[in-house]
């Protein structure tokens, strides 16, 4: 007899199992409305970029019969290009998640730990829980990561603190002097993780570009995705950067042959001439946070807007309750309870078609 | 999963193990902590059901647990067991004109009576009886209070201070009404032992002083939801407090697998901006008092539809419930088209004497259901129950096909409980009661 009590190890057993949105055609049944907006995802509505979208469109058939490159040979020497750095400093992973993964696996046995916030990117404390690694979590300090608390969380057995810049959900960020600071106040004791999933979309003086601090600081990995700037979320490919030595561990620990070459190829692609596509969504994503700043104002609500293409907003009502209401005018955004933010919701940013329908939605379920 | 200290007996459901049975019952309630005329009575009570289940299912192996919880005894017997013998089960199975035939159900009748709980449950084949008896506390010596101005920012964290929790009991209890107050408080020690043995939860709120401003507790009310008294606010301004012990809660349970918080026994001071209101059950105190209750709800996540079932009959309560709550279901009709319904019917009924109130939960459908319920409704009324509810899982087609059953026999829907079983659950008050 199957004696699952006795097989499933008990950190596994207690995990949650995280149920992912059901396909858009599915919801849209349910809740009977003829279109959906998708403001949930922090996706790019405007891409992939021109380079990328050529590529995908032309992917031949022939080509599904063989199997990718086992280790994004070529993307690796792409990135290595743009960044200044060996093809071995990076590795890529089906999505950031991947990485994650392999990190933790990498550095992390029984008993050890790792720190990170209490409302950031689950997938950093998930991935430990269920690997049987505790996760200490620090609260943030005025919506952003707190180093001091960060620091103070460790022992002798926490082996990775993860930092999320800007931070997902509450766009918050350490500028370059406080990076500098938490490094040198680790002092190589532990891998520091340094998730730049939203980097491409800040522009503010001061943000630090963790790629250029590498050399510095042989601890500090860089996670970057396709993802999000990039719009390849549907082909889940990220990657990260580090130190060689560091790189060469987690490659222990990486599954090869995850990434598809329509993922790989899309993804080098879409680094051909990003420029005038990264100008037009930071664009895109400056418009919508002021059309959201404006509703907010208007109904007198309290936001978070920080970096990212991504903004917070305070609801007057349950979040779950608002989104069931938006879902039903056809507006998909992200509840914040999970994120332990309750009573929050989190707003993609999209064009001004899609933000003043989502203003209207709005409007009609808080003041009809 | 059986708790270390479980101890567990395998044997046949046969009267000559009794001696031996009572003897086990005895010692473990001993050294489980209840007290010498609490451990006679598990002593007897497992007496009458093993006696009881020799006739029902004699010599089928039984297995029998007796586990200590924080504040109680746990005494389960597992055994498989045809659904035509399930019919025992029905708390109306030996009635005051008892038939030779059913004197067997008398035991379980006498059990209930000699314990502080006694539920039944069915899993595939199997079937659990479930007999709690818990351990004696002191009760709360009478005080007078009055709310307070806090000293300093007020500070919300689990609670899990022996002595704050046995003060936030005193004071929930002098300031509130009893109807919104958990029996359980009346014995702070017991609530104690709940919160430190992981059966129930609280949240308290302390001031720079260390004076406990607020408290609110909550427990798992099935695998995704979890149910809540309070928040109980001790100082004048309780806008903040009842906010922070709130949203303390909310905290606690997301990333579990709760989807959907329900109140229990909520207060006045509940924050109503985040949460929703599902109804309110028109209930009576054990006075005759009329005691309304709202049922308050707080979602978890982004719910995106479940199937339910539904008898035609009852298809437009839920359809208007389910469009008020803006919640998406694929409803599904079912209804008994002619088919043959095998056994007698079998609903459980669990017992809250304090609040006058009786649940009936349907266990088994069969022919005679529309009698058994009868049965149980007459039963519950002449013992002077004035609070007589019944709850049908929606994800069951045969408990929503037994709608034309409940409505026939004085039942009215009242609340729709999301995610509050399997799927979300309907809750049917007795009109009369």
């Amino acid at each position: 007899m199957l004696d699952l009590e006795r097989l499933v190890p008990a950190h596994v057993r207690s995990f949650e199992v995280y149920t992912p949105s059901r396909p858009d055609q599915e919801l849209m049944r349910l809740f009977r409305v003829a279109h959906l907006h998708r403001l949930n995802n922090n996706e790019n509505p405007l891409g992939p970029p021109p380079e990328a979208a050529r590529i995908i469109e032309g992917f031949p058939p022939r080509l599904t019969p063989i199997y990718p490159s086992g280790d994004a040979y070529a993307l690796r020497r792409i990135l290595a290009g743009r960044f200044s750095k060996s093809p071995d400093q990076f590795l890529v992973g089906n999505g950031s998640c991947e990485v994650i993964s392999s990190v933790i696996k990498a550095f992390c046995a029984e008993g050890d730990n790792i720190v990170t916030a209490d409302r950031t990117f689950a997938v950093y404390e998930w991935v430990a829980e269920f690997s049987g690694i505790e996760a200490r979590l620090t609260p943030l300090k005025d919506f952003g990561f707190d180093p001091d608390a960060m620091l103070a969380a460790r022992d002798a057995r926490t082996k990775i603190l993860f930092v999320c810049n800007p931070n997902n959900p509450t766009g918050t960020w350490w500028d370059t002097a406080t990076l500098r600071r938490f490094l040198d106040a680790v002092d190589g004791r532990q891998i520091v993780v340094l998730d730049e999933a939203y980097f491409e979309f800040v522009d503010q003086i001061g943000f630090p570009d963790g790629m250029k601090l590498l050399e510095q600081y042989p601890n500090l990995v860089v996670f970057r995705t396709f993802s999000k700037m990039y719009a390849l979320a549907a082909l889940r490919i990220g990657y990260l950067c580090g130190s060689p030595a560091v790189v060469d561990i987690i490659r222990r620990t990486h599954v090869v042959y995850s990434v598809n070459s329509l993922a790989q190829q899309a993804a080098a692609a879409a680094m051909e001439n990003d420029g005038p596509f990264i100008a037009a969504t930071r664009a895109m994503v400056a418009a919508g946070k002021e059309k959201i700043l404006t509703l907010c104002e208007e109904l007198g609500l309290t936001c978070q807007c920080g970096e990212g293409n991504f903004i917070m907003i305070r609801v007057p009502i349950s979040d779950t309750l608002l989104y069931r209401k938006l879902m039903a005018k056809g507006v998909m955004i992200r509840t914040m309870t999970g994120f332990r933010f309750p009573g929050w919701i989190r707003v993609s940013l999209a064009q001004e078609y899609v933000m003043e329908e989502f203003c209207g939605a709005m409007l009609g379920v808080l003041r009809p | 999963m059986t708790n270390q200290r479980t101890i567990t007996l395998r044997l046949h459901a046969d009267a000559a193990w009794i001696t031996m049975v009572q003897g086990v019952a005895k010692q473990c309630g001993a050294v489980f902590g209840l007290d010498h005329g609490k451990a006679l009575r598990l002593t007897m009570a497992v007496e009458e059901i093993l006696a009881y289940l020799a006739d029902l299912t004699p010599q089928a192996p039984l297995e029998l647990n007796l586990t200590p919880g924080a504040s109680h005894v746990d005494t389960t017997f597992s055994f498989a067991a045809r659904d035509a013998d399930l019919w025992a089960m029905n708390i109306t199975a030996c009635g005051a004109d008892c038939a030779e035939e059913n004197i067997q159900a008398m035991g379980l009748l006498l059990a209930a009576r000699m314990s502080d709980g006694l539920d039944v449950r069915r899993d595939g084949a199997n079937v659990i009886l479930r007999l709690r008896l818990d351990r004696s506390y002191p009760g709360l010596e009478t005080r007078q209070a009055e709310r307070f101005a806090p000293r300093g920012e007020v500070l919300f964290q689990p609670a899990l201070d022996p002595s704050r929790i046995k003060e936030a009991c005193a004071l929930a209890t002098a300031l509130y009404p009893e109807a919104v107050v958990p029996q359980a408080f009346r014995t702070p020690g017991k609530v104690v032992d709940q919160i430190l043995g992981g059966e129930l939860s609280g949240a308290m709120a302390l001031d720079q002083g260390g004076n406990v401003c607020g408290f609110m507790t909550w427990s798992p009310r099935s695998a995704t939801s979890v149910s809540f008294c309070g928040p109980y606010v001790f100082t004048s301004e309780k806008t903040v407090v009842a906010r922070g012990l709130t949203e303390h809660l909310v905290g606690a349970v997301a990333r579990t697998p709760v989807s959907a918080i329900l109140s229990q026994l909520p207060t006045e001071d509940l924050p109503r901006e985040d949460v929703e209101l599902l109804g309110t059950l028109p209930l009576l105190a054990a006075d005759g008092t009329p005691c309304p209750m709202p049922i308050w709800y707080r979602g978890m996540r982004e719910d995106n539809g479940l199937a339910v079932w539904t008898h035609p009959e009852l298809e437009g309560f839920l359809r208007t419930a389910y469009e008020q709550l803006f919640l998406m279901r694929n409803i599904h009709a079912v209804s008994h088209q002619g088919e043959q319904v095998a056994g007698r019917s079998v609903f459980a009924t669990s017992f809250q004497p304090e609040a006058s109130q009786a649940l009936l939960i349907p266990m088994l459908d069969g022919a005679d259901a529309s009698d058994t319920l009868h049965g149980h409704v007459q039963l519950l009324l002449s013992e002077g129950y004035r609070n007589i509810l019944i709850h049908l899982d929606l994800a069951h087609g045969w408990q929503a096909a037994l709608a034309p059953v409940l409505l026939k026999n004085g039942f009215k829907p009242r609340v729709l409980l999301p995610h509050a079983g399997q799927a979300d659950v309907m809750v049917l008050q007795h009109a009369g009661s």
